[in-house]
């Protein structure tokens, strides 16, 4: 099955009312709409109702929904919970993850949910938002506490905050942090978004902490201003050297069976599983770019 | 191409109809209109101490028809000093000829009230005035809506007759020679009344800045000019040219400019020596910031770039990306200030930029028009007059004209705003014909004109996906639900010509509860 | 007292609501009415009915929103509603 690109995930307010029928037309892979820290504490149940109403109403087309709930030990987070999922919501962002045990109390309460509507068990994923130094070290149990977690995510701003230091535009404070994150992800095979970029006018620091976030090991990067979404998607778009050489490898290993131990080269280089593995996600990020690849199907 | 409407034959207040037929398919066949002759002898004065006796001398009287040109724009002080004197002055059942209207010149609503105003000519009408026209036909007649370039071939045919037309100049010598470039009032260049000078039995010159004689810089010549009359000013200088206009900031209309972009390098137009129009607003100025890149990219030099001028296009020309600016209406101060300066940002009249019945115009040499709408339907047609409730807000300007007059021709528009569709089952009325207009795009999807099968076809090979206009309308109604039908009463408030002095649509007076 | 929820924001709705009278009654202002007028009423209807409200009168201030904002807001403005009588 063709994996989803979750090379940008667009945070928008939930709410504001433009931004729920709006937000899609910039086209991220995923739009995160926000009932956490961007709705003042007076607004969440309006917000709440807004986000609720547009999930029946709009059709998001390809994009992945989600909603950033807020935490469930806040008066506001089950009741999102309780809210959202019955008016359709399919992925739900956790906030402030710090142990196994946020994540199985949130799989026992959708649990319930999904039983009570008729909806299929587990069909409602999560990603989990590593938020402080307790969630970095966690991450791994996290990521691997219920196979509804499909991503996990990394936020600095509560991380910098808890650690009791500033973030700067070089990032060497988080450097271990968001290392971690990705390898965790790796490890349990879900997605690392990395965190926003909060100077929307900085375009070049924000490319360079997408590069960067890319070599890490992220699957994508969390956006809170469409301008940013563009930018991301070029950087995960493999150049056409790294296409045909990734195309040449998935046609090798087609005409060989390399399961039974067979060797395959391409070009004189030997090829093994995770070439192929990275030759494949090469053909999906170019797919994903809408660039056209004859004959190959991935 | 006849459209699927019936008009009338005769309209009290408005004359003949000719229906529209398409959009080069009717061609004239009568002279040129002359105004009267006059004569000069050496020591004669034009300038008259003030309005009133520039009115008297110029003969002012019940019935007569004067024209106005709105290049001071929200600034223009002209109208209102002109009219409020007609008035006190006790003239009757005036027909004002203006080259568009705009939010200065309510205080007309008055003078159409107290019968001082009983015509309007004009390209535009907004606020209070279109509202009440709409709802009350205060005017008791239709109001006759023209292009720019429809403007002045109805001028130089004769088929409206100036009697004394009135022109704002920001800097004009004792004998009349005039421009609008110079002094504290500024507003770039002449082009309306370059036409209405020359076929008005009369014109009076009203400036703020006298200068010696010969002025230097001449828009309009002293040959056409009979009175001059100084004033303290023409107009607010904070309202006749902004700043220089920037391109928007706004995420939806830099989304529309940058697909638009897209579709007009797809479609194989941008390429050396083309030449480019488009609209001040939104996502149309934002058309040019990414074509720029691509020209830059790709060493691209345009012949020429037209319209009502910003100083974004200045910056174009400055920059060497166009050789020639044509400019009818200059929009902003650094635009004021490249039109003064500049040889190649070139001033010229309505009928040199839009009339279909001279030898040439600048719109018939368009590669490319970007438009934007108030409403499109699924037969292309445009509309940017009045709104889905049927009030008159808007303008039909140079829409027509460019759009006939260019090789593609596209509209940006966002699919709806404030939950009114722009893309619509049909347009409320038409202003400019959908066989003039080739692409729609939007913020969520682009369509192309079935007639332009050739730009169909460029844009699948360039991989760019598109949607008929039928689905185009569905999704958009998919957010805002399909509008009730507004009611009309069968009372005719406006006829809008097409350039071509055909009748392309009527405005019916809206049915209030 | 009168609960209210919404703004006067484009593509936006104020609406208030008060938990009294006969019947639901809609006083609608919108640039929009002769367009909507009719669908947003009926908006603000079903929602009542889906929140087993019988009594009310709800002015609706319309800047051009959506139905999916005016269910909403309603939805909301009636919750605040309920908060108070109980």
């Amino acid at each position: 099955m063709k994996k989803k690109l979750r090379r940008t995930m667009l945070f928008c307010p939930a709410n504001k009312p433009k931004h729920l029928f709006t937000s899609m037309i910039y086209e991220p892979d995923c739009i995160i709409f926000d009932l956490e820290d961007a709705v003042p504490f007076n607004e969440k149940v309006a917000a709440r109702d807004l986000l609720v109403e547009a999930l029946k109403a709009i059709d998001y087309g390809q994009v992945e929904v989600f909603a950033r709930i807020n935490a469930l030990y806040t008066d506001f987070g089950e009741d999102d919970v309780r809210a959202l999922v019955p008016a359709g919501l399919k992925r739900l962002r956790l906030p402030m993850c710090e142990s196994e045990k946020d994540v199985k109390d949130l799989d026992v309460l959708l649990t319930e949910i999904e039983r009570a509507h008729n909806i299929e068990v587990g069909s409602v994923k999560v990603q989990c938002a590593i938020e402080t130094p307790k969630g970095v070290v966690n991450s791994l149990a996290i990521a691997q506490a219920s196979p509804r977690v499909t991503s996990i995510s990394f936020g600095a701003e509560d991380f910098t905050r808890t650690l009791g230091t500033d973030r700067t535009k070089a990032g060497n404070e988080l450097f271990l942090a968001r290392s971690t994150v990705a390898l965790n992800a790796n490890i349990a095979g879900v997605d690392a978004i990395d965190t926003v970029y909060a100077d929307v006018k900085d375009e070049e620091g924000f490319i360079k902490e997408v590069e960067s976030a890319r070599n890490l090991g992220f699957s994508g990067k969390s956006c809170i201003h469409p301008s940013q979404v563009e930018l991301v998607h070029k950087i995960y778009t493999p150049n056409s050297k790294d296409i045909e050489a990734s195309i040449k490898i998935i046609e090798a290993a087609r005409n060989a069976d390399i399961e039974k131990g067979g060797v395959i080269v391409v070009d004189g280089k030997m090829i093994d599983i995770p070439v192929i593995a990275k030759a494949e996600r090469i053909l999906e990020l170019a797919v994903g770019a809408g660039i056209q690849i004859g004959g190959v199907s991935i | 191409m006849s459209l699927d409407k019936t008009f009338p034959s005769y309209i009290e207040g408005y004359g003949t109809v000719k229906p529209y037929a398409g959009p080069f398919a009717t061609a004239p066949s009568a002279h040129r209109y002359g105004p009267k002759l006059s004569s000069s002898k050496p020591g004669d004065s034009k300038i008259v101490s003030n309005l009133e006796a520039a009115l008297e001398k110029s003969g002012i009287r019940d019935g007569m028809t004067i024209s106005f040109h709105h290049h001071l724009r929200n600034g223009d002080y002209i109208v209102n000093m002109v009219m409020d004197k007609i008035a006190e002055m006790g003239i009757k059942d005036i027909t004002i000829c203006a080259s568009s209207l705009t939010n200065a010149h309510e205080p007309l609503i008055e003078h159409i009230r107290n019968g001082v105003v009983t015509g309007l000519h004009t390209s535009g009408l907004r606020g209070k005035i279109g509202k009440a026209q709409a709802t009350e036909n205060i005017l008791g007649k239709p109001v006759v809506f023209r292009t720019h370039g429809g403007r002045a071939r109805a001028i130089e045919a004769g088929e409206i007759k100036i009697d004394i037309a009135f022109i704002g100049a920001s800097a004009c010598d004792p004998m009349g020679n005039m421009n609008g470039v110079e002094g504290k009032s500024a507003f770039g260049s002449m082009g309306y009344p370059m036409v209405d000078a020359q076929y008005a039995d009369k014109v009076v010159v009203i400036t703020d800045n006298i200068c010696p004689f010969p002025l230097s810089k001449i828009a309009i010549p002293m040959q056409y000019v009979d009175y001059i009359i100084e004033v303290e000013s023409i107009g607010d200088t904070a309202l006749i040219a902004t700043g220089a206009t920037r391109v928007t900031k706004n995420p939806t209309d830099l989304l529309i400019a940058k697909r638009a972009a897209e579709v007009l390098v797809a479609s194989g137009y941008i390429k050396e020596g083309y030449s480019f129009q488009a609209g001040s607003g939104g996502a149309s100025l934002a058309v040019c910031k990414y074509l720029k890149d691509y020209m830059t990219e790709h060493q691209i030099v345009g012949s020429f770039a037209a319209g009502g001028v910003t100083g974004y296009l200045v910056e174009l020309l400055e920059q060497g990306y166009f050789k020639a600016l044509l400019d009818t209406q200059t929009f902003d101060v650094m635009a004021v200030d490249s039109i003064r300066d500049n040889t190649n940002h070139i001033e010229m009249s309505a009928s040199m930029y839009a009339n279909p019945h001279n030898k040439a115009c600048s719109a018939h040499q368009l590669d490319v028009m970007i438009l934007s709408a108030t409403e499109i339907d699924t037969q292309f047609n445009i509309n940017s007059l009045t709104g889905s409730t049927g009030l008159i807000m808007g303008a039909l300007g140079g829409a027509p004209d460019t759009a006939a007059g260019a090789k593609l021709t596209v509209v940006v528009a966002p699919t709806m705003r404030k939950r009114i569709p722009i893309v619509v089952d049909k347009v409320t009325n038409i202003v400019t014909p959908g066989d003039t207009v080739d692409v729609l795009v939007t913020e969520r999807g682009i369509s192309v004109n079935p007639k332009r099968q050739d730009i169909q076809n460029m844009l699948d090979q360039a991989g760019i996906k598109t949607l008929s206009i039928e689905d185009h309308l569905k999704l958009v109604e998919k957010f805002t639900g399909k509008p009730d039908h507004i009611s009309y009463t069968d009372e005719i408030v406006g006829v809008v010509e097409y350039r071509d002095g055909t009748v392309i649509d009527l405005i019916y007076k809206v049915k209030t509860t | 007292m009168r609960a209210m929820c919404g703004t006067e924001d484009a593509s936006d709705v104020l609406v208030s609501v008060l938990l009294e009278g006969r019947g639901i009654v809609v006083n609608l202002k919108s640039k929009n009415k002769p367009l909507f007028g009719r669908m947003i009423e009926i908006a603000v209807r079903e929602t009542c009915l889906e929140m087993n409200i019988e009594n009310a009168i709800i002015e609706v201030k319309d800047f051009g929103a959506l139905d999916f904002v005016i269910k909403a807001r309603t939805k909301t403005a009636v919750r605040a509603a309920l908060k108070q009588v109980n």
